[in-house]
């Protein structure tokens, strides 16, 4: 199973490395989404400042969805479903292997967010230990349910707007958790956080173990 | 105040009444449906027609 | 071949069988008796609180909005569960599944507007980010999107399968949410609707059995409309196949001319 996931996961990233979706699209598409959050609270800095690890969150969350449809769309686009079922590879493994591509890309996507948030918003950037921890915690936890949900929509025609639609609600407590564990690094006083990062991994552990066992029953047909 | 109270009553008497009358038309209408779509109509209701 | 199919089809019956159905009409009819009886003891015969005066009037009705709305979802969880598991797989099930939560939604709806319009006077919004309310209203997104999914095309397996795998990501999620937003609002002050039950210490006899009656009537009209609607499924699926049939015989009897 990790065989095939490390195959999976490289064949991914190599796909977005030749092609640079992620980072000619995705990535443009969450400033974007940094600035007219700017634009939207008002150029008062200290709205905005307060806010950031929401705002810059909600936006890690769009990438994702975004991210998501990136990820299936690579599979052969009829039939995907088929195509990834008769490659003989654990299903468990490709599940992994597509999560774990898919954080990596939004991993360095926060990073650069946080980076370019703390030049918009004004905020610095204190305890960068404690925001990179729930980067990556959450970060896990987003790509395991949006590559379970992905599977489960394949093939479907309204996917572009069904997506949206199951991962948000599901994927709550992590904007939560993720939201607060950053206002707590961003404020100093990471201690708080501490709560939040143990909710961030339960969620990552269960959903990951979840699309683990649920993906080979997604993939089966009929 | 009572207003409120009125109301809220209201709107969850109308929308399950409304609900259950949607669900005892559409069981009607395919009831209907099955029994005369095809040439015969021998669609065992059981005795437990709507 | 196909002939056969028909025939065996048409030969199932499509409701239950004489003695369900009267169970269903009495439970019917002693949940609209009951719903009515609350109403005339909720609006007429009970008396104001002493707190909230006659805002304690939606009481007797929003929590067991919220109540059948947790039933729903849990046979909704359930049922999913059995037809995950091969022994029991059938795609009944699915169809249960389906039925629960569709009620499901229904009711969580209700208990939105039912907090939302308690809340009102009482606090002077329309909405509060409490744990409660707040979990309510993902579940409702949520849950809508479970019913978004049941419309995917696909074999009735490969759809039970995918359903069956949607409505138990819901469930479990639940409590996570609702552990969540209890941390999240509880660094702030926000009133919550379980906060000022609690320090309503004394109940007037009257209240509580009307609460009760309540509970009891609104669940059995959730009883009530879970079989219609999963009856409703069932004939859905059949006119279904039967299409299918109809449709097939057809280019049959067009090869023969």
């Amino acid at each position: 199973m990790w065989r095939d996931a490390r195959l999976v996961m490289g064949k991914d990233l190599r796909i977005e490395m030749r092609s640079r979706v992620s980072l000619n699209q995705v990535l443009p598409f969450a400033l974007a989404v940094l600035v007219l959050f700017g634009l939207a609270l008002g150029p008062n800095l200290h709205v905005l400042a307060a806010e950031t690890a929401g705002l810059v969150w909600m936006a890690v969350l769009f990438s994702c969805v975004l991210g998501v449809q990136r990820s299936y769309s690579i599979e052969s686009s009829d039939a995907a479903r088929d195509g990834l079922r008769l490659s003989g590879l654990d299903p468990a493994g490709i599940f992994l292997g597509k999560a774990g591509a898919l954080a990596l890309q939004l991993f360095v996507l926060e990073i650069v967010l946080a980076l370019v948030a703390s030049v918009l918003y004004g905020t610095a950037l204190s305890e960068a230990l404690v925001l990179a921890v729930t980067c990556v915690v959450a970060t896990l936890g987003l790509s395991a349910v949006g590559t379970l949900y992905g599977a489960l929509a394949l093939g479907v025609r309204v996917r572009e707007t069904l997506l949206p639609l199951l991962f948000f609600p599901v994927v709550a407590p992590v904007l939560m958790g993720a939201m607060k564990a950053w206002q707590a690094g961003l404020a100093g006083t990471p201690g708080k956080a501490a709560g939040w990062l143990e909710l961030l991994t339960v969620f990552a552990v269960a959903y990951g173990a979840i699309g683990t066992i649920a993906f080979g029953p997604l993939l089966e047909d009929g | 105040m009572t207003s409120y109270v009125l109301a809220g009553y209201g709107v969850v008497l109308a929308s399950l009444a409304a609900y259950a009358i949607s669900l005892v038309i559409r069981l009607r209408s395919s009831r209907q449906r099955l029994g005369s779509g095809l040439s015969s109509s021998d669609v065992d209701e059981g005795g437990s027609g709507s | 071949m196909t002939t056969t199919v028909v025939h065996e089809l048409r030969a199932t019956p499509v409701a239950k069988r004489p003695f369900g159905a009267r169970a269903l009409r009495v439970t019917g009819a002693l949940s609209l008796v009951g719903i009515a009886a609350t109403i005339w003891l909720g609006l007429w015969v009970t008396p104001p609180d002493a707190f909230m005066g006659n805002q304690v009037r939606l009481l007797y009705i929003h929590p067991p909005m919220a109540w059948v709305a947790f039933l729903a979802y849990g046979i909704s969880f359930l049922s999913s569960l059995a037809y995950l598991w091969r022994r029991t797989r059938a795609t009944a099930w699915d169809r249960l599944a389906g039925a629960a939560a569709e009620v499901g939604v229904v009711f969580t709806g209700l208990t939105l507007v039912t907090g939302s319009i308690w809340g009102r006077p009482t606090w002077g919004t329309w909405w509060t980010w409490d744990p409660l309310l707040t979990t309510t209203a993902l579940l409702f997104v949520l849950y809508l999107g479970y019913l978004a999914i049941r419309h995917i095309p696909g074999t009735d397996e490969t759809r039970g399968k995918r359903n069956a795998i949607a409505a138990v990501v819901a469930f479990i999620d639940v409590p996570v949410v609702y552990f969540s937003v209890y941390l999240w609002q509880s660094l702030h002050q926000t009133p919550s609707i379980l906060n000022l039950t609690t320090r309503k210490t004394t109940i007037h006899g009257s209240m509580a059995w009307t609460l009760l009656l309540g509970f009891c009537s609104f669940t059995m009209a959730f009883f009530w409309l879970l079989v219609e609607r999963y009856r409703l499924a069932g004939l859905e699926a059949r006119e279904e196949s039967f299409g299918l049939q109809a449709a097939l015989e057809e280019r049959r009897l067009e090869g023969r001319t």
